[in-house]
């Protein structure tokens, strides 16, 4: 992959980004504006949660940051290469980036380079708030974090590759990017516990990446444990990520030479 | 497939010795019709494709201009999309310099640069130095050239003082420029233009034609194949024109060429008297045609077309007769005949064959 190529694609997304100054300030703005209530929030259902959460954290405001944080980079790994494929072949644009000698792998990173920076600048807003209100974290268990989350979100990735996949050969992503997201946000553990959830739903939510991917982080990063403690979590996303990565790039070639042979590569 | 009377080797530059750029042989593609629910349902495997390519086969030169004319639907993009790997063939084969369009797509593309996108293609927030800067990236340019790369493309389109200007502000002749010059950076060999004038002006795109053929064509030796509607790009740019209908071939040639023999050796008569007696007596003796008669400028005076026989060697002694004979002459010429007509009649002699 050329990283010339995708850094060069990435700053001139940042650019036009930047050139729309009001909506680019107020998207920040936003974003301090939507922590403070959720701060209230958590703090009035702390007495009620203490017990719930305990396996993975004691404060409920840091249990939900961690969950809205990492719901926020997988929602970007579910849509931004489908996004990013559709509207660049409805503008012509793709047309253009596929004639160049650029490999497609560096096309769809560039093209997506700038949703997973700002995703993850608006992550670092959020834990950044939260140390700021007085969330109980361990931050020297960043570096365990932060492969926990490369993980699930390569993971998570490899199933927005399929999504971009059926739009470049069906001109739509089949709603699989919000089902998905949906789907995780209700079963994954985002703002209430697994454990909570009936029984008949618990298995199924345990075969989603994003529930041990939480599990897992909000005990490194809310209980300080370290890598070796939560080793089992973290090697069922690393072989989800594996397998749904390696799955998604596979699926996405395919669509691309199925494109060619049908001639939809360059239809708007 | 050469133009009646005229061999292979007269219509085209044919650089002793050396392959051609572009080599297109016996290439066919069709496509899927987009079918309706119902029918999808009735029969789900009844699939029933539509030719867009048949049988073409082609090569084009260094330093040499082919157009593709024909109407909507005749190939034109298809063909020009199977040479920039965006669509694969499915029989035939198409080579770029040599690389396969299929077995080396990656080769091809470092040869070749497309003009096929829109406007829409480029970074509209974005100057227009910034666009290319992009491009140069993604072009492969060593960095410490970028500069100076994106600097004389700018100034060969003659957007040299407006680089800095945002793409946004540009207008549609202005983007257009700009598709060229990014199409420029990579110094590629082989240009695909698909109707690059279309949105420019009778002047800009005179200017454009000179540029392409003085720059691309002589000074850079690319080898151009160019889509187009347009009368003047097939006869002023075009060293050669290939008549697509239906996917296939329906007459190769030099454009003049092709018009002479298809349409007749055309003049324009201008005159006061369009129905002098002296003009019908040799259109009654079949020295000649009458194609057209138009009013023109002021209205007295009359513009008619005839196609003479013989052409050039019959037509001083026509003139002649008829200024002898009394009819006021303002002027004589040779004249083009319309892009449309010739393409008819190329496809109405490709169909009764």
């Amino acid at each position: 992959m050329s990283a010339r190529a995708v850094g060069a694609l990435t700053r001139a997304a940042w650019r036009t980004a930047k050139s729309y100054r009001v909506s680019f300030v107020l998207s920040f703005a936003s974003l301090a504006v939507t922590i403070i209530p959720v701060y209230f929030v958590a703090t009035a259902l702390q007495p009620f949660m203490a017990s719930v959460i305990a396996e993975e954290g004691r404060e409920y405001f840091g249990f939900v940051l961690i969950g809205t944080a990492l719901l926020t980079l997988v929602a970007t790994s579910l849509s931004s290469f489908a996004a990013a494929v559709s509207g660049g072949l409805s503008s012509g644009f793709f047309e253009a980036l596929l004639v160049t000698p650029t490999p497609l792998s560096a096309i769809l990173a560039g093209q997506t380079g700038y949703a997973f920076a700002w995703a993850v600048a608006r992550v670092v807003l959020l834990l950044g708030a939260g140390a700021a209100l007085g969330v109980d974290a361990h931050w020297l268990r960043l570096p365990e974090a932060v492969l926990i989350v490369f993980a699930v979100v390569a993971a998570y990735a490899g199933l927005g590759l399929v999504a971009a996949a059926l739009v470049v050969s069906f001109r739509t992503n089949a709603g699989v990017p919000q089902g998905l997201l949906i789907i995780s946000t209700i079963l994954g553990g985002v703002y209430f516990p697994t454990a909570v959830l009936p029984p008949f739903l618990s298995p199924l939510a345990e075969w989603l990446p994003l529930t041990p991917a939480l599990r897992a982080l909000r005990q490194c990063l809310l209980l300080g444990y370290p890598l070796s403690a939560v080793a089992a979590d973290f090697g069922r996303i690393v072989i989800a990520a594996g397998l749904c990565f390696l799955g998604g790039a596979a699926v996405l070639r395919w669509s691309f030479a199925y494109a060619r042979r049908a001639g939809s590569l360059s239809q708007y | 497939m050469e133009a009646p009377g005229q061999t292979r080797a007269e219509s085209r530059r044919e650089p002793a010795g050396e392959p051609p750029l572009v080599r297109v042989v016996e290439l066919w593609k069709a496509f899927p019709v987009a079918r309706s629910f119902h029918d999808v349902l009735r029969q789900p495997f009844h699939s029933q494709p539509v030719p867009a390519v048949v049988d073409v086969s082609l090569e084009v030169y260094a330093g040499e201009f082919v157009g593709l004319l024909g109407p909507n639907g005749a190939g034109k993009t298809t063909l020009l999309k199977v040479l920039a790997t965006l669509i694969a063939p499915d029989r035939g084969s198409a080579t770029v310099a040599g690389h396969d369009v299929v077995r080396d797509a990656a080769s091809v593309r470092r040869v070749i640069a497309p003009v096929l996108a829109n406007e829409r293609s480029l970074y509209w927030r974005l100057s227009a130095q910034e666009n290319l800067e992009l491009f140069a990236v993604l072009l492969r340019l060593p960095k410490a050239e970028i500069e100076s790369r994106v600097a004389d493309a700018l100034d060969v389109v003659g957007l040299g003082d407006t680089g800095r200007k945002m793409v946004g502000q540009f207008s549609a002749g202005m983007m257009q420029r700009l598709l060229v010059a990014r199409a420029l950076l990579g110094h590629p060999r082989v240009l695909l233009l698909d109707e690059p004038t279309r949105s420019l002006d009778p002047t800009a795109a005179h200017s454009f034609r000179t540029f392409l053929r003085e720059e691309l064509a002589t000074r850079r030796q690319c080898a151009v194949l160019i889509a187009t509607h347009r009368t003047e790009e097939a006869f002023e740019l075009c060293d050669r024109v290939v008549v697509l209908h239906r996917g296939r071939v329906a007459a190769e040639g030099r454009a003049a060429t092709l018009g002479d023999s298809l349409l007749g050796f055309r003049y324009g008569v201008w005159t006061l008297e369009p129905n002098h007696p002296a003009l019908s007596e040799v259109i009654a003796e079949g020295r000649a045609r009458r194609v057209a008669v138009r009013s023109e400028g002021d209205g007295r005076w009359w513009r008619v077309d005839l196609e003479i026989d013989g052409g050039d060697d019959a037509a001083p002694e026509l003139l002649r007769s008829l200024v002898a004979a009394g009819v006021s002459i303002a002027r004589f010429e040779r004249v083009v005949a319309p892009l449309g007509e010739l393409i008819e009649r190329a496809i109405g002699r490709s169909v009764r064959r």
